[in-house]
């Protein structure tokens, strides 16, 4: 597939502050965002995000196999990093998690429904390389849990 | 500069929607290869076996008792 020129700059909340779309590559080559529905108004808030992403954060393995892959993911979602800090340290989840703070999720297509996109960096430059969502969240998430 | 092809908006979107075909394709072979699976025949397990845990000790994993607790999120 092309590639597509990110040229927007756009701000998350992270635990350490606010971060850009380039620091949550956090160095590494290429970043995969996920959109998670967390915030008020969704089923389960604030004790837990939506039952489907909460089942896909749980089919996450251990990031290191991404960096490995000189890859980074991050979860994104409205929801305050205080209410995102407790549910990941309750369900030992230990990916990035940010909260989004303008319209990322409408640029990317995931302000109405959760979604994947995958950026490639290159020095400080980003592109939008690929997206998916629906079933093809399960295909890089959760492969196990489509074939039971 | 990248030497990767880059794109418009348009052709970045039309090379998804491509893509997303194939993608389909694949969850539904997937689905349908789980379909098939659980259609295998069944083979009944007529011996004993016996695993030894941490947490019970020994033969409490036994085949009767193995898939006790199943289901249940051990999380607080």
């Amino acid at each position: 597939m092309p590639w597509l020129a990110a040229e927007k700059e756009y701000a998350f909340d992270g635990p350490e502050g606010r971060r850009s779309l380039l620091d949550l590559f956090d160095g590494r080559r290429q970043l995969i965002v996920y959109r998670a529905f967390f915030e008020p108004g969704v089923s389960g808030w604030p004790e837990h995000a939506c039952i489907g992403c909460s089942m896909l954060a749980d089919q996450v393995a251990h990031v290191a196999h991404l960096h490995a892959r000189d890859t980074t993911l991050a979860f994104v979602s409205r929801a305050p990093q205080t209410d995102i800090e407790r549910v990941k340290a309750r369900m030992g989840w230990e990916m990035s998690w940010y909260t989004m703070t303008d319209g990322f999720d409408a640029d990317f297509g995931v302000d109405e429904w959760h979604g994947t996109n995958a950026f490639i960096r290159e020095g400080d430059r980003v592109f939008r390389t690929y997206f998916t969502d629906n079933r093809g969240d399960e295909s890089w998430a959760a492969p196990g849990a489509t074939s039971t | 500069m990248t030497n990767h092809r880059t794109g418009t908006r348009d052709e970045w979107l039309e090379a998804r929607l491509e893509l997303l075909e194939t993608g389909k394709e694949l969850t539904r072979l997937n689905d349908d290869l789980a379909r098939q699976r659980r259609e295998l025949p069944w083979v009944r397990i007529d011996k004993d076996y016996v695993f030894d845990s941490v947490a019970r000790g020994v033969g409490s994993c036994a085949p009767a008792t193995a898939r006790e607790g199943e289901g249940v999120d051990p999380r607080p």
